[in-house]
Parts: C-alpha cells; structure tokens; sequence
C-alpha cells in the first residue's frame, strides 16, 4: 500500500469503515503531521490481544525499582508499588499501559456487551505536560503525550491534573533517589506513549497491529476525525474523546451513549471514566495572549509616557527662554 | 524626565503581582499539598493546580504591563545609583531572563507549539532559578545600605 492508498482509505467514508486499522506497517507519516487513533467499539471482543502486545512491545521501558523505598517525609506521602502486581490486567498500572474495560448495558430493549480498550488518550492540551513543572512531560508534534522516565520525579500532579487520571506512579525508581528521595519526588509516573519508537520507524502501535478485529486506526488526524464522524453516522453511534477536555486524539465511536456506557463501567484508581470533560486548560489561549501582548503593550506605554515627558521639558525650556 | 520609578499606586500591584507569581510559581511543584499547607484553613486553594496555573498566568501579566512601562525611562536612570554594577545590571537581566523563559514556556503550552524536551527542561530549570535568583537580589538590593554596602544618596528613598 502506497502512501497515497493510505491516506485514500483514511478518507474514504465507509468504503475506508471496512479496512481493519488503516495504516500498515512500513507506511512512516510525515514528521510533524498530528496523528489521531479512531476506536469502533463495534468491533472489540475484548480478547485483550491489544494488551498482551502493549505488555511486550513495552516491556522493557517498565520499572524495575530498588527496594526497600527510601522512608518518605512527611509520612503522609506513601510509596506505591506495583511491581508485584505486574500481572494485574484490570486496571492502568506502571505495568499496564492499556486495558479492556467491559460494559454490560441494556440498550433500545438489547442486552450488549461491550469492550473499549483505554489508555492515555493523548490531548491536544495536554495537562499532564502543560502542567508538569518540570518538563518531563510532553506533546510531541504528531500529538502523542510522553512521559520522559529519566527525567520524572514522580510527584503524580500529572495525574491530579488528567481528567482521567491515568497516568500511574511507581516507586522506588527514576531520578528522585539521586536528588532527595525523602523530601521530595516519589518515583516515575508511567502511560502509553504511543508506541513513539515503532511509529518513528514507520511501524504502527503494538495495539493497533496486533487486533485481529481492527478496532483502531491511527492516520492524519483532520481525516481519522472525519471518519470517525462518517462511522458515526453511518451506524447511529455516539463519540467520545473528539470534544472532551478540548479536544484528544484518541476518538472512540461506540453503538451506545457514552453515559450509559459510564453508568455500567467499573471505575475507580486505574479504571478512568466515560464522562463529559469540558476543556481544563479552554482559556490558555487568551491568558498566553494576555502574557504575550503584556511586555509590548507596557513597553510602547512606557515609550508614549517618555515622549510626553520630553515634550513637556522642551515647553518648559521654550517658556524660561521667552521669559528670558 | 519620566521617572523610571512605579509610581506609588503601581507599586502595590506590583508588589502583590510577584507575591501571587512567587506563591502561584512554588505551587507548580506538588509540594503545598503533600506538606500540609493546603490542609491549613483558608489554603486549600493551594493545591489546586488549575487555580494556580491561571493566577500566575495574570499575576505576569499585571507585573509585565507595569515593570514594561517603566523599561524605557529605566535605560536612562539607572547609571546615577549607588548600589555596585552586578546588582544595578543583575536584576533586570535576571527580570528579563525570568519574562523569556516564563514567555517561552506560555508559548510551548499552545496546542501549535512542540519544542524539543531538552529545550523544555532548560526553560523550566531555568525559570525556577531565575526565580530564585529574582528573589535574592530582591533582597540584597532591598538591604544593600543595612548589610554593608555602600548607603543611600541623600534623599534616595528604598523601592520596591
């Protein structure tokens, strides 16, 4: 498939439904085009293929932490510790960047099941990265959020901020235990990526190539999210992710309403939500715009306020000479 | 002459407007809640990292529209002071680095804006310790005559 094919069958309406996971791997998108993952809930059967690939397609970023974790102070601060619940595939964990969350729901007189793999969805403001104070979280120019675990402290405000709350701490590990590992860090928050190393090499996310169902696609996202419409209305279904916190990458169409969907989920640490998100960060445009426009707008204020203070000494001297 | 000073009624906005950043500044780090600052009455606010994020989004913009509208008359006044030339120079250049990075990192917040991660931590380790830096100059200039340095001029009054 050449690049031109792809991106045909990206755009392609229902004719492009039918193809399982557009992108294929060897086609490489062109650095700096912002890329979206569109989900057919439709299509899940929850085998978890998905995540037994994200396991081994990321195992080697996974923490392998020093024990026993250096005490915390003040003690309200508690080490939190996964590595020996590696197995756990219910839930997001430092070990488990992607799992399936099942609804059992009662719809227009139908009792459905249905399966929604859930991950990092990857805004497009991002809070974990625009807020993270030390710049260890990221977006990338194809829209993907990273996490850089070399540079992490572990302070979790990525989670606090996310509206989800998916990224997911382990201790006992990353740069914190060379600073002040009492005092302050408590190890290194972890989440999809994206699979950024496959992607770059013109692979596709462990997840995406490995679902014998073609649940997701990823593409340009200007035509994954027109897909994602075209899916949508072609079978009566419902989008999450296209609008919610202003906007992710991550666009799941599913049959059912998304709070029917939230009501039956199970939910809690590790297991984010199906609600409404209205936009965290909406207004940083304007503030960025009032930030930048500030020192202009002072300085030409200041420049004014100089010309007027010149032009009052000249009338002063002018007057003295007159009287002179 | 335009003075180069604020003027006396700038001066609270001013002085309030770096309050708020230094507070606003320190809160970015997830330190107030994990060391029960947030847990004392009336603080709860400083855990909240939304809140905290907008106030210092407008606290600069405050503290940039006055300390700017000062820039011009300040090139021409600051020759005559008596305080040694490494703290005359220091704190408006530490200022100016504190604006770039600060503008910098408001710019890398856009949704349009992707800078390498290596940029991205040398602008915010560089914020945090012009920050810092800000702050002591602050205070050395603030004391300079208490402290040993050279005195005021006759009739040279402390600022802000």
């Amino acid at each position: 498939m050449n690049r031109r094919m792809f991106l045909k069958g990206l755009t392609f309406g229902a004719a492009g439904l039918a193809l399982p996971g557009v992108g294929s791997a060897g086609e490489k998108p062109a650095a700096g085009v912002e890329l979206a993952t569109l989900l057919d809930l439709n299509r899940c059967i929850g085998c978890g293929a998905c995540v037994e690939a994200c396991r081994e397609a990321n195992a080697d970023k996974f923490p392998e932490p020093k024990k026993p974790f250096p005490p915390m102070v003040p003690k309200r601060s508690k080490p939190e510790d996964f590595s020996d619940k590696r197995e756990e595939r219910e839930r997001l964990t430092p070990y488990n960047w992607l799992f399936i969350q099942t609804a059992e729901v009662d719809w227009q007189g139908e009792r459905r099941t249905l399966n929604m793999p859930r991950r990092c969805l990857h805004c497009r403001l991002p809070p974990c990265a625009n807020l993270c104070p030390w710049g260890a979280a990221r977006k990338e120019a194809n829209g993907a959020v990273r996490i850089d675990e070399g540079i992490c402290l572990g302070g979790a405000k990525c989670r606090d901020v996310c509206p989800w709350s998916i990224p997911q701490r382990q201790s006992g590990v990353g740069l914190y235990l060379d600073l002040a590992p009492r005092l302050a860090g408590n190890g290194v928050m972890y989440k999809c990526d994206r699979c950024f190393a496959r992607l770059a090499s013109g692979g596709l996310p462990a997840c995406i190539e490995a679902c014998p169902e073609g649940v997701q696609k990823i593409g340009p996202r200007e035509a994954i999210v027109a897909e994602a419409k075209a899916l949508a209305e072609a079978t009566g279904g419902y989008l999450y992710g296209l609008t919610e916190n202003g906007g992710t990458n991550t666009i799941y169409v599913s049959p059912v309403p998304f709070e029917v969907l939230d009501a039956a989920i199970d939910k809690g640490p590790g297991k984010p939500h199906l609600k409404p998100v209205a936009g965290k960060l909406s207004g940083e445009k304007a503030l960025a715009a009032a930030a930048l426009l500030a020192p202009l707008a002072g300085l030409a204020a200041g420049a004014l306020r100089l010309v007027r203070a010149a032009k009052e000494t000249n009338e002063e001297v002018a007057k003295e000479d007159r009287h002179e | 002459m335009s003075s180069a000073r604020l003027r006396s009624w700038e001066k609270w906005p001013a002085a309030a407007a770096v309050a708020v950043l230094a507070v606003s500044g320190l809160g970015q780090m997830p330190i107030f809640k994990r060391y029960y600052v947030a847990d004392l009455p009336g603080l709860a606010w400083t855990a909240d990292y939304y809140l905290l994020h907008t106030l210092h989004y407008l606290a600069a913009v405050v503290l940039l529209l006055l300390v700017t509208s000062r820039l011009p008359a300040w090139l021409g006044w600051w020759r005559g002071k008596p305080r040694p030339v490494w703290l005359r120079l220091g704190q408006p250049l530490i200022f100016l680095g504190l604006v770039a990075t600060g503008l910098a990192r408001t710019a890398k917040n856009l949704p349009e804006v992707s800078l390498s991660p290596e940029l991205v931590l040398a602008i915010d380790l560089g914020h945090l310790l012009l920050a810092m830096l800000f702050g002591l100059f602050a205070l050395l200039a603030l004391t300079w005559g208490a402290v040993g340095g050279k005195e005021r001029l006759p009739g040279e009054r402390r600022t802000i």
